[in-house]
């Protein structure tokens, strides 16, 4: 029964329950670290709370009140997901995403990692129609709009590599060499040293990465790439959690939720 | 694609990528928006020093301190490193006030973690990096500074 209800549903309405049931069980599963990361002896080592639009200062929870919104925020995703108020119970979740999270990312362990989520709550919120039907063609801008979203996080991140480095020392491979060395002075990585050693492997990675940055945008206009992007970016993620411990796999796995979707509705069209 | 797309939908698409347009070329982090500057920067081995903890039990021995939250010891390396340079480590130096203070936070966060760790007094190394060619390189970790742990707890250093 739940799986023929999920399948009445089209790509973006299919996105909103499965990256809403994501989103709500992973920081339910990562309250213990979170509780430990909203400890006020972090205030000193990792400076105060972030502010939204770096202007708007919003009130630090205590600890057990920042639990409970942790709690409340995963029970409006989930109760959105379940088609419960859909999108008053995704308005909760926006206010309180920025309460949970303010004391969280200025930890790297959150960081810039959950920076897409309030963004794809408002494409959610925006989007007229989440429980259409497959056959009732809804519009596919908040698709569309999503992957613009996980375009954003890869083709800035190359543009700011060209404006900080320049694209031919970049692909020379010697300023991600110097990383991969740095992060093993810090981490004692051995498979960051050990790849810091070929400099010819250095280059053809540094290269391979900004190709691929460089050209996320061809989601926007051929959906057929959807797929093969999402592999590659995974793969990205995954190297980088092996190479120099930078884990960002289990926050953005949920966006790309939208390039599996897309991409498998696509095929499924064609078919 | 585009069959169905419709005012609301071009408007709030357009006004997403002005905001995505702007914050890239302005390397502006605005939170939620970002960008995303990671590994932007050519850094130089040389220059940086990477502080790093050993911690010292009772009996004398050493060993690096490893959190379970990695971030951290990189985090009180770079705030030691930054509070270094008007005042630099060395075995006879004395702590700078907040210098001290960030040697406090690490050993709250040390004894936050392992509440009956046997802690004697906290070793400051200097880890620089020496690469003989482009393919290899070396580390070398220089103790610069030794606090007993009493010392910071009474503050009477």
């Amino acid at each position: 029964m739940l799986i023929d209800s999920l399948m009445s549903l089209n790509t973006i309405g299919l996105f909103h329950v499965f990256f809403c049931s994501y989103v709500a069980i992973l920081v339910l599963v990562s309250l213990p670290i979170y509780r430990k990361l909203i400890d006020p002896q972090y205030d000193f080592i990792y400076g105060k709370t972030a502010k939204v639009f770096n202007r708007i200062e919003l009130p630090t929870p205590s600890m057990g009140a920042h639990s409970v919104c942790v709690v409340i925020f995963a029970a409006s995703l989930m109760f959105s997901a379940l088609g419960f108020f859909i999108k008053p119970m995704l308005l909760l979740a926006l206010i309180l995403y920025f309460i949970v999270f303010s004391s969280l990312i200025r930890h790297e362990e959150v960081g810039r990692k959950t920076h897409l989520y309030p963004l794809i709550i408002v494409v959610l919120l925006l989007t007229p129609d989440l429980n259409s039907g497959a056959e009732q063609e809804n519009a596919y801008w908040p698709v569309w709009l999503i992957k613009l979203l996980w375009v954003q996080l890869y083709f800035s991140a190359a543009i700011q590599k060209i404006i900080g480095t320049g694209l031919r020392q970049w692909m020379s491979g010697a300023s991600f060499q110097t990383y991969l060395i740095a992060h093993d002075a810090w981490y004692d990585i051995p498979m960051a040293k050990a790849l810091a050693k070929k400099p010819m492997l250095c280059a053809l990675m540094a290269s391979a990465v900004i190709l691929f940055q460089l050209t996320t945008w061809l989601v926007l206009l051929f959906p057929q790439l959807s797929l093969i992007y999402a592999f590659v970016g995974l793969l990205f993620h995954v190297s980088t959690g092996v190479v120099m411990r930078i884990h960002y796999l289990k926050y953005i796995v949920a966006s790309y939720l939208i390039l599996l979707l897309d991409g498998a509705s696509f095929y499924s069209l064609l078919n | 694609m585009f069959d169905n797309i419709d005012a609301h939908g071009v408007t709030v698409c357009a006004l997403f990528l002005l905001v995505f347009i702007r914050i890239t070329l302005a390397s502006k982090d605005s939170w939620p928006f970002s960008a995303y500057p990671m590994f932007y920067k050519p850094i130089q081995l040389w220059e940086p020093r990477y502080y790093r903890l050993k911690l010292e039990n009772n009996g004398g021995d050493r060993h690096w301190w490893a959190p379970k939250v990695k971030r951290h010891q990189r985090r009180i390396g770079v705030l030691l490193e930054r509070h270094s340079t008007v005042n630099k480590l060395t075995l006879d130096s004395k702590l700078s006030a907040s210098q001290q203070q960030v040697l406090i936070a690490a050993k709250q966060l040390i004894c936050s973690e392992q509440p009956h760790v046997q802690l004697q007094a906290l070793c400051v190394y200097e880890r620089r990096v020496k690469r003989s060619d482009n393919k290899d390189y070396q580390i070398i970790d220089v103790l610069v500074h030794r606090v007993e742990i009493e010392q910071l707890h009474s503050g009477s250093y």
